[in-house]
């Protein structure tokens, strides 16, 4: 047992950060629009950083983490997580997401269960909460992939988006410090103010179990976690709810950018939770 | 994106590739540094816990002792009324982990101990807790002064006292709040004096757990009560039969008992001083964050959710309550996992009064939450109490009663919080 990660897989999520570069999630989204935040240069960059296939073996789990961290912190399309670790758009109760002009998609079958197959009709665009382009449709019978082809796509997948929480809450949680340093009320830091700490406090502390929840799926030799991907969908949704509260009014603006945090950690959580019923 | 759309990708050329082939060297890219302090907790997140065969094998015998032990305790009165029973209290079953060497885990082996981790000490406590040995005893006497000891302790006292300890023949309680000083314990007015070569002690402790069966008491009195607060404080030891020491004991919610001391005249050899005198905030500090890491209390919560699912699955109530059992067991494995990493900061000797606060935040809420998800989940079978016989063995109504104070014992919840955000995140 340790605590501490093999130099190589530091240098993975470097690359990855590099990759995504000084890419942001678009920050005055048409609110009740569709929107897509699909990016191909993006994900040409985070594939050519070796991003891709991370269903390949067992000893890529740590990429798919460290990655899946820098992702979460960029708030980045999850498309790219489907992609490198099902490879096509997931597809759950009659929805996909980033799969407007898909040729196949990632079906969640039961008892973790996957399939391949193409859409069966014409993706209808929903309206929903976060910027991830998810589509109705439907899909035609697909090619069930071997137990234990699924099982390592399921594999790669629940730690990619394990990680990607953890990043989604890292960042919020850096955000919300950092206001609460420097944001000054009653002639001091809000940071010194009791309240304040203790909201950070917790905050913390979710931060923490969801990015040792997604270390500790690298070390998984099944398929999902339904235990770890509920706790770790509500724990970040804490997170970001909670820096909200600590940014107070500016936070609510959308030039901000904090929003698309709180509503992404609630769109991956949901699709984690999905996916969870799916497994049984 | 190569895909394959007919069954296996074992086949595919990226099959064969490792981890290390996808790196690219860092040379070529620009390293983004986080200007936050979080980064500094974040840098421990990192983490493979693959347990070690010699882990599994230690597990398995602290499994295998519990196992054992249990039966014995059923017909306890104390034991079935006890709500976390890593709070209830037994000579019997603390003499029994010294002989079979599980106390001191992580001293060197001339004083009784078998030279592991920390990070191994905090999975056989929760093994044994899993099995709901009574292990208030253990705990004080091992890992909050025990440990301290080994560490703080002059040479002679180390070895007067750890090899008992280790051997299960010489059990601690501790004597740290006081009725003024809770939350607040640098405040605390115990005083000692110290005349020629021994200190004469006055005061009150309370909140004292186990002070009715222990063989001592360690101390935390003010030796200069013209320093201010922290400064000022040293630590002793001394039997609890030392004239001038009365223990009262009283009922508490979680079953069991706590104590409060009276200290009248009390005289203690100034040789039982731990650490240097009016230096013992240190000793202090250190031993809460030993105190904070409280694996044992996992392991009996995890024994609490693996039966209700049990429950709820034979009485065809699991499929409705599925999500709710998943995301405990969930946030069970993220607790286990901030104990285990508190663990390793103090293996690697590193501040671990965050980690470890974050630790015990982590344990104390999904007591509270497991009591209530649990009861609710349940409905009204879920109020037996202490009864052997009910679903659960009549321990979720136990569990309601004294989760109430797992947010308050050790350290306050709302206090252990102010510790991360200044300690761990740099706040205040």
């Amino acid at each position: 047992m340790r605590f501490e990660l093999d130099p190589e897989v530091v240098l993975f999520a470097e690359s990855v950060r590099a990759a995504i570069g000084a890419w942001q999630p678009p920050r005055e989204p048409d609110l009740g629009g569709w929107h897509d935040d699909r990016d191909d240069e993006l994900a040409a960059r985070v594939a050519e950083a070796g991003w891709a296939e991370l269903w390949a073996g067992e000893d890529l789990l740590p990429a798919a983490v460290a990655g899946g961290i820098e992702l979460g912190r960029a708030a980045a399309p999850v498309c790219l997580v489907d992609e490198a670790t099902l490879g096509a758009p997931l597809w759950l109760d009659g929805r996909s997401r980033h799969a407007l002009s898909s040729a196949s998609l990632a079906v969640a079958e039961p008892r973790g269960g996957l399939g391949l197959g193409p859409p069966s009709s014409e993706a209808r665009p929903e309206l929903t909460l976060d910027g991830s382009g998810t589509v109705l449709v439907d899909v035609s019978a697909t090619g069930r992939l071997e137990e234990v082809a699924a099982t390592a796509c399921w594999r790669a997948w629940n730690a990619a988006t394990l990680a990607y929480l953890a990043g989604l809450a890292q960042h919020a949680l850096a955000l919300a410090v950092e206001h609460a340093r420097t944001r000054e009320q009653f002639g001091a830091p809000l940071g010194s103010l009791p309240a304040v700490q203790s909201r950070l406090a917790g905050a913390a502390l979710a931060t923490d179990s969801v990015t040792l929840l997604a270390w500790t799926a690298t070390a998984n030799d099944g398929g999902l976690q339904p235990d770890a991907l509920r706790f770790a969908g509500s724990a970040c949704c804490e997170v970001t709810a909670s820096a909200h509260q600590v940014h107070g009014a500016v936070g609510f603006a959308l030039e901000t950018g904090l929003h698309a945090y709180h509503r992404r950690a609630r769109s991956v959580a949901s699709w984690a939770a999905a996916a969870a019923d799916a497994a049984h | 994106m190569v895909r394959d759309r007919t069954g296996s990708r074992e086949a595919e050329p990226g099959a064969t590739r490792d981890a290390t082939e996808i790196v690219r060297g860092p040379s070529s890219v620009s390293i983004q540094t986080c200007r936050c302090s979080t980064r500094r907790v974040y840098d421990r997140t990192r983490v493979d816990l693959r347990l070690t065969d010699a882990q599994l094998a230690l597990r398995d015998e602290a499994d295998a002792l519990g196992a054992s032990l249990r039966p014995a305790l059923a017909d306890d009165p104390e034991w079935r009324r006890q709500g976390l029973l890593s709070d209830g209290d037994s000579r019997e079953v603390t003499r029994a982990l010294g002989d079979a060497g599980l106390i001191g885990l992580t001293w060197p082996e001339e004083v009784g101990g078998r030279g592991l981790t920390h990070v191994d000490a905090a999975l056989v406590e929760d093994a044994l807790g899993y099995h709901w040995l009574p292990l208030s005893l253990y705990l004080l006497s091992y890992k909050t002064v025990g440990c301290a000891l080994e560490r703080f302790a002059a040479p002679a006292l180390r070895e007067r006292l750890l090899g008992p300890i280790a051997r299960g023949e010489l059990t601690f309680c501790q004597g740290f709040s006081e009725p003024e000083a809770g939350s607040d314990l640098a405040s605390l007015t115990t005083r000692a004096t110290l005349q020629d070569d021994r200190f004469v002690v006055n005061g009150h402790k309370i909140w004292t757990s186990s002070a009715w069966l222990a063989d001592w008491i360690y101390l935390a009195v003010r030796t200069n009560p013209d320093e201010p607060r922290h400064r000022g404080v040293s630590v002793l030891v001394a039997p609890i039969d030392t004239p001038g020491i009365e223990v009262r004991r009283f009922p508490v919610l979680g079953g069991g008992f706590l104590c409060e001391i009276f200290l009248d005249g009390v005289e203690i050899p100034a040789a039982n001083l731990v650490g240097e005198l009016n230096r013992g905030w240190d000793v202090v500090m250190h031993t809460l964050d030993f105190e904070r890491i409280t694996a044992e209390k996992l392991g009996g919560l995890a024994w609490v959710l693996d039966e209700l699912e049990r429950r709820l699955r034979s009485t065809n109530r699991l499929d409705g309550s599925r999500a709710r059992v998943e995301a405990l067991r969930g946030e069970l494995a993220a607790a286990r996992l901030l104990s285990l990493r508190a663990a390793d900061l103090l293996d690697r000797g590193e501040s671990a009064s965050a980690a470890s606060a974050m630790a015990q935040l982590a344990s104390a809420r999904l007591a509270q939450r497991l009591a209530r998800d649990g009861i609710e989940l349940l409905g009204v079978e879920g109020l037996a109490d202490a009864q052997t016989s009910a679903p659960l063995e009549g321990r979720i109504g136990g569990l309601y009663r004294a989760s109430v104070g797992s947010t308050i014992s050790g350290g306050s919840a709302d206090i252990l919080e102010l510790v991360v955000a200044r300690r761990g995140l740099g706040l205040g």
